[in-house]
């Protein structure tokens, strides 16, 4: 009983210790940080093509992990760092890729493509969007390593109808006779008119308030944080000598503004509806309308999101009329018949996208191979299956996923009839043009840390906060935290309004 | 004789003590290294010596954090030992014998079951000023004709926050005091109540003193606890850095922060041994004082004792 005991111990022990993983000789290991590879088919594609009987790679089993975004960095950078247990290819949005990059975990891509006998590099490098390319390639040896096959420009998606009761009597503003597509062409006047500065989109939030007290433009400033930049070339938050840099600082300074314009304390002084992104005032707003606690019904017009919020976010939740244009409910714990009644609805189809007063992009999913990894060769053909298989990425495309393949997106576009949500426009245009405005060149590893942190000094400053009441002090006041955290980018003199 | 002790003892315990070293150990050693280099998380740590603590010592938002825990913490440690002693008070009355006890420990106890998550999420809906149900339950009833912005100044942040912990803790508080004031030998009670103590009476001079080392159990995990306060103020502040004006940022949040959103290991690693520090000094203080009695007693036994020894040995 004693030895019995002894061996279980001992195997119990070395069990805990080993984590229970024999690792199989033949394994492809794929991370990521959302279920897209599988929910698109891609890891079955590869399954299918790859690892059957009598293929290239026969027998070989693929483990794909998702691992949730908030914990994914800390997870698999340990792995990267020791190689135990580290995935062979490994997804990342752009600004991990620049982390991923700087610490060299990423296998030469580009020369793998070289060596590819079935691929003309030159012409797939000439193929892809420029902002997508340029951003995977490695400022140390100028090769490639880091690639998506998709681009997530963003767009202002808004209500055409309202847009048309507070702007309809301005000088030029579509009508529905002669048009093309009316949703198109509200799109571009207020892309032109309203949505294309800073400045304006204040001016447009409070005409939109003064039309009808209970409307507002955006549901919140969160909505213009992507457009901090103001222009399509704006500064970029280093200096060449690799410390912050004073221009960029100083564009902040007119964003500062523009969100303290539109801060209110409580809705009624607001000139958005101050709800939260996400909320599920948020939401309402995107289907009809919400309450607040006074009972009074507040209306948006506009969200800004990129290509997946237009299929995941604004599509499931716009709002559905039925044959004689009343709005749809589903009400709580629906029975069959109301079920059905709603699903038989249609949607209104009344989102229009616009152009903001620059383009952005908001999210995207990079694919990386590891240096180290002992599975190169299956990596790479993974790899390749989701960015160089043109014909798979065409029958993929139903996702509503836009590609960073300029080839594809062409047919698709030619091919396209429109969207009924946004009553038959064809979003691909928009999203397409935005794609190509973006540029890489000011792109920094510090781009996501550096916007929380000066954000956090934005929202003090709108809200009149101790310590950041005025430009001058919200700025110092960064500059204290700067110091703190990212002690090798600071500068001790020489910064705007800097004591 | 000595007895013969087998060796096999150590095999059984030796479970504990790998993964003791493994899980607990290792890492405690492992920050403690960190704190003295520069780590992203990206490429390898440089050592940097005792830069991190001096940051830190100097770092305004970390001393704000600090005092942000500390207020939080105060209030809510205040209210839910008042609290939970008004409840032992009624629950443990001997005249009055209040029934159904085992039923209103778990009514109590439920809110520390609630996933903090949960419960930030009900409080975030709750709170909220222009779409909360507080809010709007109070305008219904007319007491109030513009919405309150619980969670916008830093004031009402901090007490709500400090609220939210009480009303998460002080069943635990209840039931351990409740367990405390059981053991307590009903004669005594029963006692003072002949010589005419009131209820307040007894609480005050015959239970408290009774119980006291619970107390001091409770205020003692109640201190480490509320200092390491994090997962309410991370949740419940609308950016997740602190605001209202950092009133929500506590030391833990700010640690956090650094770590895993500036990627700055080895000084998030600093605060935690500086916060370590003040955690062992400040619970020491707390034990020095609420023993002082007792510890003046010890320090004259063995006085006494010395002197004895002293005697006899001349």
């Amino acid at each position: 009983m004693k030895k019995f005991l002894i061996i279980f111990t001992a195997l119990a022990m070395f069990l805990v210790l080993t984590g229970c993983k024999s690792k199989a000789e033949d394994k492809l290991v794929i991370w990521s940080f959302t279920d897209e590879l599988e929910t698109s088919g891609d890891i079955q594609y590869f399954k299918d093509n790859f690892t059957g009987e009598g293929q290239k790679y026969e027998g070989m089993k693929v483990e794909f992990v998702i691992v949730p975004t908030a914990d994914y960095l800390t997870k698999i950078l340990p792995v990267l760092r020791t190689g135990k247990g580290a995935p062979d290819v490994f997804t990342g949005e752009l600004d991990m890729v620049q982390n991923f990059m700087e610490a060299d975990y990423l296998a030469d891509l580009q020369t793998m493509m070289e060596n590819d006998p079935d691929l003309d590099y030159q012409a797939t490098k000439d193929d892809f969007q420029s902002y997508i390319w340029e951003s995977g390639v490695d400022p140390v040896d100028n090769k490639l390593k880091s690639l998506s096959w998709q681009v997530t420009p963003g767009a202002i998606l808004f209500k055409t109808d309202m847009a048309e009761s507070v702007w309809g009597d301005e000088i030029d503003f579509p009508t529905d006779d002669g048009v093309n597509n009316y949703n198109q062409a509200v799109s571009d006047w207020v892309s032109a008119n309203k949505f294309n500065t800073l400045q304006n989109l204040v001016v447009s939030s409070q005409e939109v308030k003064d039309y009808n007290v209970n409307w507002r433009l955006f549901p919140n400033d969160d909505a213009i944080r992507f457009f901090a930049k103001g222009s399509d070339t704006a500064s970029s938050w280093l200096d060449s000598d690799g410390k912050i840099s004073s221009d960029k600082l100083l564009e902040q300074e007119i964003y500062m503004n523009t969100v303290k314009s539109l801060y209110g304390d409580t809705i009624s002084t607001s000139l958005t509806a101050n709800v939260g992104e996400w909320s599920g005032e948020w939401f309402g707003g995107i289907g009809k309308d919400f309450k607040d606690v006074q009972g009074t019904t507040y209306q948006t017009m506009a969200y800004s999101l990129p290509t997946w919020g237009l299929f995941y976010v604004i599509a499931p939740n716009a709002e559905k009329v039925d044959a004689n244009g009343n709005t749809c409910t589903l009400p709580e714990n629906p029975t069959d018949e109301q079920q059905a009644e709603f699903d038989a609805c249609e949607v209104k189809g009344n989102w229009g996208m616009a152009s903001g007063p620059n383009s952005y992009y908001w999210g995207g999913t990079y694919l990386n191979i590891r240096k180290d990894s002992e599975m190169k060769d299956a990596a790479y053909d993974f790899v390749s299956s989701m960015l160089f298989d043109t014909d798979r990425m065409s029958s993929r495309a139903a996702n509503g996923d836009v590609y960073s393949r300029i080839s594809v997106m062409n047919t698709i576009k030619t091919d396209y009839e429109g969207y009924d949500v946004l009553g038959g426009m064809n979003h691909y245009n928009t999203f397409l043009a935005e794609s190509e405005k973006i540029s890489f060149d000011n792109v920094t590893k510090y781009d996501r840390q550096l916007d929380t942190l000066f954000g956090k000094y934005v929202t003090a400053y709108k809200k009149g906060e101790s310590g950041s009441a005025t430009v001058s002090e919200a700025f110092n006041s960064f500059y204290d935290e700067l110091k703190t955290t990212y002690s090798d980018i600071y500068k001790s003199s020489g910064l705007p309004y800097q004591n | 004789m000595e007895k013969k002790l087998s060796k096999y003892g150590y095999l059984y315990i030796l479970p504990f003590f790998v993964i003791f070293i493994v899980f607990s150990l290792y890492p405690i050693f492992h920050t403690l290294y960190l704190s003295f280099t520069k780590y992203s998380g990206f490429t390898d740590p440089v050592w940097v010596g005792f830069d991190n603590y001096l940051l830190v010592l100097e770092d305004k938002i970390f001393w704000e954090a600090f005092l942000n825990t500390i207020r939080i913490w105060g209030v809510n440690i205040v209210l839910q030992i008042a609290l939970a002693l008004v409840l032992v008070m009624i629950f443990s009355d001997l005249k009055y014998k209040v029934k159904g006890l085992k039923i209103f420990r778990i009514i109590f106890y439920l809110p520390n079951l609630i996933a903090a998550t949960s419960v930030a999420l009900i409080f975030l809906k709750l709170l909220n000023q222009d779409y909360g149900v507080i809010n709007k339950f109070l305008f219904d009833l007319n007491l109030i004709t513009e919405s309150i912005g619980w969670l916008k100044s830093s004031f009402l942040a901090q007490l709500s926050v400090s609220n939210i912990q009480t009303w998460m803790w002080f069943g635990n508080s209840f039931i351990l005091f409740m367990a405390a004031v059981h053991a307590v030998n009903k004669e005594v009670i029963e006692a003072s109540l002949i010589d005419g103590a009131g209820r307040f009476k007894i609480l005050l001079h015959v239970k408290l003193p009774l119980i006291k080392p619970i107390l001091i159990y409770v205020g003692i995990t109640g201190l480490i606890g509320g200092l390491q306060l994090f997962d309410i103020p991370l949740l419940i502040s609308e950016d997740g850095l602190g605001s209202p004006d950092g009133a929500l940022n506590t030391v833990i949040l700010y640690l956090f922060n650094h770590a895993f959103r500036y990627h700055n290991f080895g000084y998030a690693a600093a605060i935690a041994y500086v916060l370590f520090v003040i955690i062992v000094i400040i619970s020491g203080v707390f034990l020095l004082t609420v023993n002082r009695a007792e510890i003046k007693e010890n320090l004259k036994k063995k006085r006494i004792r010395k002197m004895g020894a002293k005697l006899n040995e001349h």
